[in-house]
């Protein structure tokens, strides 16, 4: 598959293009197109669309969720639905509401597309692109600590239930109390592991060189200067369009 | 003795792994002290894990306090069973010490001043009382083992599963822990305390379990 290919920093000019587009155009139906355009993509990388959606249920009914509340909430002068003379949905509203919950799916979508390349070879771009090599190791670093916090999520959700708290019997209120004490270990775990870390890092002489060597060269092909400067090219060709509107 | 426990014919494999816990049978009762021992990765945690609900097993019924164990949620399992992990950092959520035992019994709806008063009689038992306001993650591990001891006992469980209990502790703090064993044997709660130390196990278990190779090659009852 060419898709499993491309070069990660082919994928970061192309994430990057979708995103600034989605923040730059206000025109809802360019807004929308650029939501399609960034599926498209994710599906050419080779994800899997069922699959996505299967991941990320509970991240897009919570964007949806939001998307539906700020619709409610913003007041304009073409009412759709009312109740009692309440206006609940304006025309403005329904807009702003589709405007954010694509938004926010682009930069979902995003974060999947790069999920597609592995993440060494993703930092390893970012240091040919010139990235100092700290900012770029400590992002790796941060990734690579993304699936020990998820367990310790879920360790620490089963051990709440253990002391038997039960999650769909406790009231709203008391709900985001229950939040409160899962993020406090999870907060303090990480400082306790960065704290580890700096130990780690300082006893096997972090950064005593200037010089390093690379195990690992990635190189651009032909398809990934293509990919760029169509990536590029079209975005501005895009968002010109959209402002002409 | 009171039966609490009953397992038969747990059989349980990891996905991707060769190891299996195979056709386990055993009763676990209340107000004795059960030692499951064996060597690293003869599946004890796992064993422990199975009985408390936080692994499925792939055959086998499990019976706690005469309700099949299908129809206990994670929540009800925790109320029958206390469980202390491994690693007790994974079971300390509160801001400081005194919190970390009320703030379960508030959640579940207990008034605030029985839930203080619960606190103060159970640090008061764990000799937690001087460290009340301090941060649970702060804590020496004896002492986050005793105040995760503690949280688990206020929620009165019939039963407690102890995984590896006695690491980390100094001889004095051993023996405060088997003391404790004793007397919550003899207020009539089972205990069953997994740890390949055998000789704490020989010592103050009144039956072992021995697992080698996920299977139980003896049972002392």
């Amino acid at each position: 598959m060419m898709a499993a290919k491309i070069d990660p920093r082919t994928k970061i000019v192309l994430v990057l293009c979708l995103t600034s587009m989605v923040l730059v155009v206000e025109n809802l139906a360019f807004v929308v197109g650029i939501g399609i355009i960034s599926i498209a993509c994710a599906l050419l990388m080779g994800v899997q669309l069922l699959a996505l959606i299967r991941r990320y249920q509970r991240i897009l009914i919570l964007l949806l969720t939001l998307s539906i509340v700020q619709s409610i909430f913003t007041p304009g002068p073409k009412v759709l639905f009312e109740v009692f003379g309440i206006p609940l949905l304006t025309e403005k509203g329904l807009e702003m509401g589709i405007k954010t919950f694509v938004r926010m799916l682009v930069i979902l979508t995003s974060g999947v597309i790069m999920s597609t390349s592995n993440y060494r070879e993703t930092i390893q771009g970012l240091i040919q692109w010139k990235v100092p090599y700290k900012i770029a190791f400590m992002t790796a670093l941060s990734l690579r600590f993304i699936p020990i916090f998820t367990e310790e999520f879920q360790d620490s959700m089963v051990a709440l239930q253990l002391k038997g708290i039960d999650f769909k019997k406790i009231p709203f209120g008391k709900k985001t109390q229950i939040y409160v004490y899962l993020i406090t270990p999870i907060i303090l775990s990480s400082l306790k592991h960065a704290e580890e870390i700096a130990i780690a890092m300082e006893s096997r002489a972090f950064g005593a060189y200037q010089s390093r060597v690379e195990y690992l060269v990635l190189r651009l092909k032909g398809y990934d200067y293509g990919v760029m400067i169509a990536a590029v090219l079209l975005s501005i060709s895009y968002v010109w369009a959209a402002l002409m509107v | 003795m009171e039966s609490y426990i009953k397992l038969t014919g747990i059989s349980y494999g990891y996905p991707r792994s060769r190891f299996a816990l195979r056709d386990i049978n055993m009763s676990l009762n209340r107000g004795e002290i059960v030692g499951i021992t064996g060597e690293n990765g003869s599946g004890k945690t796992t064993l422990g894990k199975i009985i408390m609900g936080i692994l499925m097993p792939d055959s086998g019924n499990i019976v706690i306090d005469g309700v099949d164990g299908k129809n206990l949620k994670l929540c009800e399992r925790g109320s029958k069973i206390g469980y202390a992990f491994q690693n007790p950092d994974r079971q300390l959520f509160a801001a400081n010490v005194r919190d970390e035992i009320i703030f379960p019994l508030e959640i579940k709806g207990m008034n605030k001043t029985l839930a203080q008063e619960k606190a103060a009689a159970l640090l008061g038992r764990f000799e937690l009382s001087h460290l009340k306001e301090r941060v649970p993650m702060r804590l020496s591990r004896g002492e986050k083992q005793r105040l995760v001891l503690a949280a688990t006992l206020a929620q009165e469980p019939g039963f407690l599963i102890l995984d590896e209990p006695a690491t980390g502790l100094d001889r004095d703090r051993k023996k405060a822990l088997y003391q404790l064993m004793e007397e919550l044997a003899r207020e009539g709660i089972g205990l069953a305390v997994i740890s390949h130390d055998l000789q704490f196990i020989e010592h103050h278990a009144n039956r072992i379990i021995r697992l080698e190779n996920g299977k139980v090659v003896d049972d002392g009852c």
